[in-house]
């Protein structure tokens, strides 16, 4: 069944998006800039994983969760270094975006200098996926999909039950109630750093398994993000998983009518629509000014 | 206000003119040293052939300068990353020629840059020299463009021809859509189809995708005799083997020399077994060959990681011939240098005898390989 095969593609490549769209609305949500550093983050987390395992030789669980808390340090580390004297020098959401996309550049050169651009692998055994009538997939694939899925949920229960998550709700609705409410607005920012980064590292992981790490796999992941994002709905995170899997579902499916040179154009092409004729994205809801005005 | 005006158009004239007599006087400035320019992919998947090849001319480079230099002067080579295509290359084309001043480039690597520097080399009469680039479309870029790395037109055609001579009817391609890669599956598939073959799908992929699914299974779907893959990386190389082989691919393969670079063969072992590629004739045990593979593996510690080494090479030999040029010279004049590169015959170089045709290109001869357990034999048929 080849459209099985291209539904099952698609949901492969919308996993990754989905994932990379939350982590860009969460941050989208509490600070309102398009935030480009989670591309750094995630070629960052995929080459730690990388050296920990295979050059030090160290088990890949003690690898995954320090390659974690090394993303977790640097999203702390940007966000205090970069964008937190801009944001007390009141600077607009585009030179935030500037200086973001200024980081991202930044540390994948570093990458690329540190760790050259030859072939790396993780050294897993490629095999012939399993078949499931007619379509097939890898275990590598399976877990991708099953673990951005499960995060996504762990999310939505830590936003909707925890102090935490409620405090970062409270803040992405009016930072100054929330600041007189007496949430640390700060911290709860530097927080919600730490989960994007969390999400980012693990899709980045995930990705360096499967597609093996590259310094160039940032940029692909914040294109198919963000257009996830704002096809979702913009700072709407639930909404960027569907945009990830819709975008993902639709380029693997549009390629097999159309020449494959198209896919990426495909995407945007979606995203250019949605800009045109909604804006707000699927799920896309008023903002507080433009209900009451 | 008009005044204020005026005044400011003085300003801005003024300011133009001190920069334009201090960069001319820049310019005239006999730096006592011979400044050669260079295009190369320095950053992206395509460094992995740029920054090994960088170390390869830096030795020549700085061989030559240990034994004097050129003319008594001592050549400064700058590096411009041309990362991997036409618009970055002119870019740094426009740069090295007009800011650096130079007359002689050493590049670009991938066929994208060359062709995205010819131009503007060819308009200002500057050498563009390249070590490696292959598109068939180089052939004609221009009379001040020349290279020492073989036109991959006869790789596509030699693997046509090794196709239909298994009896492969039917074959899938896979290419990556760059100048270099385009333009050798256009002469595969142009060839396998006067031949009598028939493409049953061209697919082909972005340098900055990953997952290449899709394609491979519109290509596994229409059932091909054997799909011929042609990447400019060996990074998306391995990608596409591995997905390949995860969609349940097995027949036969055929692809172009970068299956011959050891990060391939090591990494993907399984994968690339059996696969038959063409390849510029190298021998690298021949004396002088092994010779430079030593004092390069010597100086920089193991190279040859992403590349085959023919490329490391055929970038030495291109510094010295233009050594070569610029000392028959006597000086650093286009014109001359360019008449004494058509002159080139049999010259003996670590890349092996070079000869350059009216194109500027090199008579260089492909070869069929075949891949068993890791290494790269010769094919027979």
């Amino acid at each position: 069944m080849v459209l099985l095969q291209l539904l099952v593609n698609g949901i492969i490549a919308g996993a990754i998006y989905a994932l990379m769209a939350s982590s860009f609305s969460l941050i989208y949500n509490i600070i309102k800039f398009m935030d480009l550093s989670p591309g750094a983050l995630f070629v960052v987390s995929a080459f730690s994983a990388y050296a920990f395992n295979i050059l030090f030789g160290l088990n890949f669980l003690v690898s995954l969760i320090l390659a974690l808390i090394i993303v977790s340090i640097l999203a702390i580390l940007i966000n205090k270094i970069v964008y937190k004297p801009l944001r007390n020098k009141n600077a607009s959401n585009f030179i935030l975006f500037l200086a973001s996309f200024g980081v991202f550049l930044f540390i994948t050169a570093l990458i690329l200098l540190i760790f050259g651009a030859e072939v790396r692998t993780f050294g897993l055994p490629i095999t012939r996926g399993y078949e499931i009538s007619g379509a097939i997939i890898t275990k590598t694939q399976i877990l991708l999909i099953v673990i951005s899925l499960v995060l996504f949920l762990l999310l939505q229960l830590f936003m909707k039950t925890t102090k935490l998550g409620k405090a970062m709700r409270a803040i992405a609705d009016d930072k100054q109630i929330a600041s007189t409410l007496g949430i640390n607005v700060e911290k709860t920012i530097a927080i919600t750093f730490v989960i994007s980064s969390l999400l980012t590292g693990i899709a980045g992981i995930l990705v360096a398994l499967e597609q093996n790490p590259e310094h160039t796999m940032g940029l692909s992941v914040i294109l198919k993000g963000l257009t996830a994002s704002i096809i979702g709905g913009i700072g709407n995170v639930p909404a960027a998983l569907v945009g990830g899997f819709l975008i993902g579902i639709i380029e693997n499916i549009g390629i097999w009518f159309l020449p494959s040179g198209y896919k990426d154009a495909i995407a945007f092409v979606i995203l250019i629509l949605f800009l045109l004729f909604r804006p707000k994205g699927l799920f896309g809801v008023k903002t507080r000014e433009e209900a009451s005005g | 206000m008009a005044t204020k005006t005026t005044k400011g158009i003085i300003g801005i004239v003024a300011v133009a003119i001190i920069i334009l007599a201090a960069v001319l006087i820049f310019k005239s400035r006999d730096t006592g040293e011979i400044k050669i320019g260079s295009i190369m992919p320095l950053s992206g998947d395509a460094a992995a052939y740029g920054l090994p090849l960088q170390k390869s001319a830096i030795l020549a480079i700085e061989e030559i300068n240990s034994q004097g230099g050129i003319l008594g002067k001592q050549i400064k080579i700058i590096f411009e990353d041309g990362k991997c295509t036409g618009k970055e290359a002119s870019s740094a084309a426009q740069k090295l020629i007009n800011v650096d001043g130079v007359k002689v480039i050493l590049g670009g690597l991938c066929s994208g840059e060359t062709l995205g520097a010819a131009p503007i080399a060819e308009s200002s009469k500057v050498i563009l020299f390249s070590p490696g680039s292959g598109s068939p479309d180089i052939t004609n870029a221009g009379d001040y463009v020349f290279r020492n790395f073989p036109s991959d037109a006869s790789s596509g055609s030699k693997i046509a021809e090794s196709a239909i001579e298994q009896g492969y009817v039917k074959v899938g391609v896979l290419s990556e859509v760059t100048d270099y890669a385009q333009a050798v599956s256009r002469v595969f598939k142009n060839k396998f189809k006067s031949l009598g073959g028939v493409i049953s799908t061209d697919e082909s992929f972005s340098s900055d995708a990953s997952d290449f699914k899709t394609q491979i299974t519109k290509i596994i779907n229409a059932k091909p005799d054997a799909v011929y893959i042609v990447p400019q990386t060996p990074s998306k190389f391995g990608l596409v083997l591995k997905q390949l082989k995860e969609l349940g691919y097995e027949g036969p393969l055929y692809t172009n020399e970068i299956a011959a670079g050891k990060d391939v063969l090591e990494q993907y072992k399984n994968e690339i077994d059996g696969a038959i590629l063409a390849e510029p004739l190298f021998n690298p045990d021949d004396p002088i060959s092994k010779e430079f593979l030593d004092k390069l593996t010597a100086r920089y510690g193991e190279l040859a990681g992403a590349l085959p080494p023919v490329y490391l090479a055929t970038t030495y030999d291109a510094v010295y011939i233009l050594k070569e040029a610029i000392e028959s010279c006597g000086e650093v004049k286009a014109d001359c240098i360019k008449t004494h590169l058509y002159s080139i015959k049999n010259r003996k170089g670590t890349a092996g005898l070079l000869t350059l045709d009216p194109n500027g290109d090199p008579l260089f001869n492909y070869v069929l390989k075949v891949v068993k357990d890791g290494k790269v034999n010769e094919y027979k048929q």
